[in-house]
């Protein structure tokens, strides 16, 4: 199953940049870029204009997932964006903060495969129904 | 003051050679105390900072070590997952070629030739398998072996532990000599913000122990 479907996967650890690029690749989708914090995301989003779907860490430097979440939604050009968190904060309090900002989804780290399709599927299966 | 030090004021309150002789012993061995306590002091935050350093440095080699392995162990998946596709993909086409061979009918013209070329086409694809797996399996090799780290890394983090443990009692000693309960409690309750990954410890109950509770949240916020 190839699907062009355009990510960009925010994390400051190329590491986790490499294994959720991997998983996408296993779940069809190889149109995968990459960025290392919050505020080379909002660049690349802005100067593309094309990208379909974030999936993205919280604690980074310079800008974290959530600042970067709030300006997305902010932006009226970036708003429908589905942002999928991925992340290791797992207070009930960060996930309120990330459901009132607006996050598509949240996985808590460490995860499986199998979640991250799952929730994938939800939030891509909620943008066809929009 | 004491009775016994009244007693040994003169008549106009002036204190007599002895007293005065009294007081400096008394401010001298306090000097000398508090001295002592003050060296005991210094040597314990000395050692207690001193450690700081040497943790910091075994933290920063296990950091790398770990990353180290992470690339090894993707880059091997990244040389062998597209062996395996390839593999895959061409036993899929050559099944198809043999079906489309085995079920032609007799008078449709497959003769001999058709039969030799993907018997060769065959030999072929079993060495390209052949050849395929051996590489794979080397890259297995390399994923097993780039989980040396844990051996390394474990026993940096025993001795760092060891380390953290000698620090803890250090300062423990310090806070019980000057009658101060160790904050453990105020320590967790100062926590804010963003604390990454649960660890084992005391687990804390805001916390989701997993992705079914953070579902469950999600869900009653009606994501």
């Amino acid at each position: 199953m190839a699907n062009n479907m355009k990510f960009l996967v925010v994390d400051d650890f190329e590491t986790m940049r490499r294994v959720v690029r991997n998983l996408l690749k296993e779940l069809g989708y190889s149109n995968v870029h990459e960025a290392r914090d919050g505020a080379e995301a909002l660049e690349k989003l802005r100067a593309s204009g094309d990208f379909e779907f974030v999936i993205s860490d919280w604690n980074m430097p310079t800008m974290d997932g959530m600042s970067m979440l709030k300006t997305i939604r902010a932006e009226a050009a970036l708003a429908k964006l589905p942002v999928l968190m991925v992340t290791a904060e797992a207070t009930k309090d960060n996930i309120i903060t990330a459901a009132k900002a607006g996050a598509s989804g949240y996985v808590v780290k460490p995860f499986t495969a199998a979640v991250l399709q799952e929730k994938l599927g939800k939030c891509i299966e909620k943008m066809s129904a929009a | 003051m004491s009775a016994a030090h009244l007693a040994s004021r003169g008549e106009g309150g002036e204190p007599r050679v002895e007293e005065r002789l009294l007081d400096r012993i008394g401010m001298l061995t306090r000097t000398v105390h508090e001295g002592l306590h003050d060296l005991r002091v210094e040597a314990l935050i000395g050692r207690a900072a001193e450690a700081i350093p040497d943790a910091r440095d075994r933290l920063a080699y296990v950091s790398r070590m770990t990353e180290q392995a992470a690339g090894r162990v993707l880059n091997a998946v990244d040389i062998a997952a597209p062996l395996q596709d390839g593999v895959k993909e061409d036993a899929q086409r050559m099944h198809d070629e043999w079906q489309r061979l085995l079920t032609a009918p007799a008078d449709s013209g497959q003769g001999r030739e058709a039969w030799q070329a993907l018997g060769e086409r065959t030999v072929k694809y079993l060495v390209g398998v052949g050849e395929a797996t051996a590489q794979t399996k080397a890259q297995l090799t390399e994923i097993v072996l780039a989980q040396e780290f844990q051996d390394l890394t474990g026993q940096v983090l025993e001795k760092l532990s060891q380390l953290v443990r000698g620090m803890e009692e250090q300062l423990t000693e310090l806070l019980a000599d000057y009658g101060k309960q160790p904050c453990g409690e105020a320590a967790v309750a100062g926590r804010a913000g963003l604390q990454g990954p649960q660890v084992a410890g005391q687990p804390r109950v805001d916390v989701m122990a997993g992705q079914a509770q953070v579902d469950d949240l999600l869900a009653s916020l009606g994501l």
